[in-house]
């Protein structure tokens, strides 16, 4: 699919009318979008709360006569910006001829607003204020910076340096709307200060770094004068109208690149570091944050995919995720907006493409514009979405009566299945969910139960400490050995578990090593100390979290390890419900040899989405199973949501199963929780609807605590053949035949 | 848009880290693929792969290399990591010795679910804990030699080593693809490995770029 194609239908999802009116296309160099803090996340702290690197970014079209035009987007870290010495040292206040170029006709904007991002605040920019346009010149002073401080590294950078030699004189902008609200900038600099609302340093700063670059010019070649007028062009010239080629002049201190734009076939230029994935060379590259949030620039013509997801209803906010071919992702994480005018500027810019890129729709080029949206249509919620309110404290107590006992447990269940647990009663709620305490007991029950279950955890404890040498040694070798490799990387990136000598690490190792003798059969599995620590944490009571892990292990796929009998059960079931719910994806999958091993959702099952989502909406997931409200399988649901809100575009793009492995993985830490569960809830409300549903799904309705379905129905289980060897109670009976679960009547409809 | 894509590449290679949990698999994967290394890196749950291409003899060769957690696996992923594999970086930890114990455990499993004409690299690990090594370099060549591994120890925290190992192995996975080693392989036709995206693993990948 074209680009083109992709873009529309974007905004066909969008809901947006294609623009038809005639924009001329914009300039070879010209900049057609432009924002500053835009932020870019490094994968290394993703499990503790974000850290932010806020830079700039723009976007530039690009035009080559051989393979046509492209856009090309550049991320600059904030740090970059402040940090290039060049800014301050050249930087006689010369650079007042930027700023008097002419004003605003029609709307559009042939001046140039040189700005820096503003560093000092960078999560709190208006929307107004956030729109600057740079100048080509600017792109000197990034370049020096990048030749000065890359070490060598240049071969990375051709796509800039030739942008800089095309488009130094091509000073125009496209951005109407944007335009018009950065509005009057040049001319009333104290206007466009006011509306800024930042203090003078910035502006100060500002002004050193125009001054700088039109310093660069001044000691530029005297050709830089005659194509000068170039830079009072109209920004909407026709696309003949191309600016002159500037000959690559030294007019930068870095040497030049021979390489030309459209030549240049790095696809990810990470310029401050060299991209692992290129050739043999192994230049060192720095281990700190600079290798991901160094400066980045990227031929969007080149990528794979780009995708949206907002993050809020606005539909301003959230992540723009750049995907090369050679699967490797970026993510572009906004904050405050700027989202919205993004996803205009692709529309606009799809239908300059079209007219452009005539005949060339058959390409294989697998550029992909997907919009997902933060809100599900109504119709596809559950209908009790939104009833429930949180558990929280007082609630809680509402629950119980004067003795204790939680009678309406499945209200309570329902609570936290469509609105979750106030963090701070987690401890006291858990127990009940992990089926520690019964919901029927008493205070005075579950004061027993603690104090035997105590007893009971110390006489494991002492049988594991009172193994023969033997013992301890086969004991060492298959358990003891991973457990004790395990809790050191697990979590510690939480104060609970932080620091060195930290006894909570060996409280963790102490419950997964009793437990493992308690339970031989299954023993320490990895990913069993993962699912331990948050209970820890909550509980901070080695018997008490031993007790609740236990409750756990038996909800997960570590049962009846080293049998897997467990995992392949939740496999089928998942790969059933996909051929239900998401026939497209199962098609998709179905289609590809090893497809349905459903490798990429491994750790999925196994942690119960704990590194797919931060901590916290992590635990939220949990609890939202352990509620087990209408089935206990409510973990494949979540699969199946996630893969209907963020699968679309493997489907669309027909990728193989090893690029749909890293294409999840990707996605890692960067999906909307909220949207997943609803979806899920969705999901299952769906199921709860149908008439019928194969028999090889009839387990998931079999809930140990509640029906799935109300009483008063029963659902038809329809045999959907078997192994010869097989038998299935469902196949005596014809496949519309009705089976009765528990109740005698049959589903009305 | 016709641009030849950077994923251009003559062939796709698709090698396994195998090796006790807590060897430094993922290290040795992201210290080669990213130039990265993480002291603290979890341990791995499921599956896991990065790519890296490199040059050898004029051809590009793309890597995939595969990782995944060290302890037993599910059924379901043990034949999907192993399908298709032409060769395999089993590592041990050299100041533990009883990873390198369990050598013989892991090429078995090689034995049971790998090509059999995969390459196979002995990796001793962690070489910058020089006062803490349990296991001899001598030892372990020998074994190497008795089993027809390529031996060589790294460091994934200093670098050590490293980058070779990796084009080693795949050198000589290339080597035995010019020979026609793999006997399931028709250069120039769909190969019999049945994995999808690798069905070109040890084909020649033949561009077209539509301009």
């Amino acid at each position: 699919m074209s680009l083109t194609t992709f873009l529309t239908k974007a905004s066909n999802l969008l809901g947006l009318k294609p623009n038809i009116s005639l924009k001329a296309p914009p300039l070879d160099g010209e900049i057609i979008f432009c924002k500053n803090n835009v932020c870019v996340h490094p994968p290394a702290n993703l499990n503790k709360n974000s850290e932010h690197h806020p830079g700039y970014m723009n976007i530039r079209s690009q035009e080559d006569e051989v393979l046509g035009r492209t856009l090309i987007l550049t991320w600059i870290p904030n740090s970059t910006l402040t940090k290039n010495p060049r800014s301050i040292e050249n930087s006689p206040r010369q650079g007042k001829p930027l700023c008097s170029t002419g004003s605003n006709h029609n709307g559009h904007n042939n001046n140039i607003r040189t700005t820096k991002p503003r560093n000092d605040e960078p999560y709190k920019d208006s929307d107004d204020g956030d729109v600057f346009s740079i100048t080509p010149d600017s792109k000197n002073f990034i370049n020096n910076y990048i030749n000065n401080d890359d070490n060598g590294k240049c071969n990375d950078i051709n796509s800039l340096d030739g942008i800089q030699a095309k488009n130094k004189y091509t000073n125009s902008i496209n951005m109407d709307k944007d335009i018009n609200s950065a509005g009057d900038n040049i001319n009333n600099r104290n206007d466009s200060k006011e509306r800024n609302g930042d203090d003078d340093d910035v502006k100060n700063e500002f002004d050193l770094l125009a001054s700088t670059d039109s310093n660069f010019t001044s000691h530029k070649s005297p050709s830089n004068v005659t194509q000068s007028p170039s830079a009072t062009l109209p920004a909407h010239g026709t696309s003949s109208s191309s600016p002159p080629q500037s000959p690559l002049s030294p007019n930068s201190s870095s040497p030049s690149r021979s390489n030309d734009i459209g030549c240049n076939d790095n696809s990810f230029v990470d310029v401050t570091s060299k991209d692992g994935d290129d050739d043999d060379s192994s230049g060192g590259v720095d281990n700190d944050l600079s290798f991901v949030c160094g400066v980045f620039s990227v031929d969007l013509g080149q990528m794979r995919s780009l995708r949206i997801f907002y993050s809020n209803n606005q539909c301003n906010s959230g992540q723009l995720v750049i995907a090369s071919r050679e699967s490797q992702y970026k993510i572009l994480h906004f904050h405050h907006g700027g989202l919205d005018r993004l996803v205009q500027t692709f529309k606009d810019w799809s239908f300059l493409a079209q007219a452009s890129r005539k005949g060339m729709e058959k390409d294989d080029s697998s550029h992909y514009f997907s919009i997902i949206r933060p809100f599900l249509p109504h119709e596809l919620c559950h209908p009790d979405e939104g009833t429930m309110e949180m558990l929280r404290r007082e609630t809680w107590r509402v629950h119980m009566n004067d003795m204790g006992v939680i009678n309406d447990h499945l209200h309570l269940r329902k609570a936290i299945f469509f609105a979750g647990i106030e963090p701070s009663i987690r401890a006291e709620v858990w127990p009940f969910l992990l089926h520690y305490y019964p919901y029927l007991s008493t205070h005075e029950d579950r004061e027993c139960i603690r104090n035997d279950k105590y007893l009971e955890y110390l006489s494991i404890r002492k049988v594991r400490l009172r193994m023969s040498r033997e013992e301890r040694e086969a004991f060492w070798r298959s358990t003891q050995c991973i457990v004790e490799k395990d809790v050191i990387r697990t979590d510690r990136s939480h104060p609970y578990f932080s620091g060195e000598s930290n006894p909570n690490v060996d409280v963790l190792k102490n419950i997964l090593l009793n437990y493992a003798v308690a339970h031989p059969t299954q023993g320490y599995t990895q990913g069993m100390s993962d699912l331990l620590a948050p209970i820890l944490i909550e509980l901070k009571n080695e018997s008490d979290a031993y007790w609740c892990f236990v409750g756990l292990m038996k909800d997960t796929v570590f049962f009846s390890s080293p049998t897997d009998v467990d995992m392949d059960g939740q496999l089928l079931y998942l790969r059933e419900l996909l051929k239900l719910l998401l026939p497209s994806f199962y098609h998709h999958l179905l289609k590809l040899q090893d497809g349905l091993d459903l490798l990429f959702c491994h750790r999925w099952l196994l942690l119960c989405f704990k590194r797919e989502f931060a901590e916290r909406d992590a635990l939220r997931i949990w609890e939202v199973c352990w509620a087990r409200y209408l089935t206990d399988y409510f973990h494949i649901f979540i699969v199946v949501s996630v893969l209907s809100i963020y699968g679309q575009d493997v489907v669309d793009q027909d990728l193989p199963s090893d690029d749909l492995l890293l294409h999840f993985n990707s996605l890692s830490m960067h999906m909307n929780a909220d949207m997943v569960l609803k979806k899920a809830r969705g999901l299952l409300h769906e199921f709860c609807q149908l008439e019928t549903i194969p028999c090889t799904l009839h387990g998931l309705c079999s809930s140990s605590s509640s029906s799935m379905w109300d009483n008063k129905y029963t659902v038809k289980v329809q045999c959907v053949g078997h192994n010869p060897n097989e038998t299935c109670p469902y196949t005596e009976t014809s496949p519309t035949q009705i089976k009765q679960d528990s109740q005698q009547s049959p589903r009305s409809h | 848009m016709s641009f030849q894509g950077p994923e251009e590449y003559d062939y796709l290679f698709k090698i396994v880290l195998i090796g006790d949990s807590g060897v430094g698999k993922s290290n040795l994967l992201s210290r080669f693929t990213r130039n990265e290394f993480n002291l603290e890196s979890k341990s791995t749950i499921g599956v896991e792969f990065a790519t890296r291409s490199i040059v050898v003899e004029g051809k590009k060769l793309k890597a995939q290399i595969w990782d995944t957690a060290g302890q037993e696996r599910f059924r379901a992923i043990t034949s999907a990591y192993y399908r298709g594999a032409v060769g395999a970086m089993l590592v041990y930890d050299i100041a533990k010795h009883a990873t390198f114990e369990n050598i013989d455990r892991w090429l078995k499993e090689l034995r049971d679910h790998a090509d059999d004409n995969i390459v196979v690299l002995l990796v001793g690990n962690k070489t910058d804990l020089r006062h803490l090594r349990a296991v001899m370099s001598e030892d372990a060549a020998e074994y190497a030699d008795r089993n027809n591994l390529i031996f060589i120890e790294t460091s994934a925290l200093d670098s050590t080593n490293v980058e070779h190992a990796f084009q080693q192995c795949l050198n000589e996975v290339y080597k035995r693809v010019a020979d026609r080693h793999f006997s399931n392989v028709n250069i120039g036709q769909t190969t019999a490995l049945p994995t999808t995206n690798l069905q070109s693993t040890i084909l020649e990948k033949k561009f077209c770029c539509n301009s």
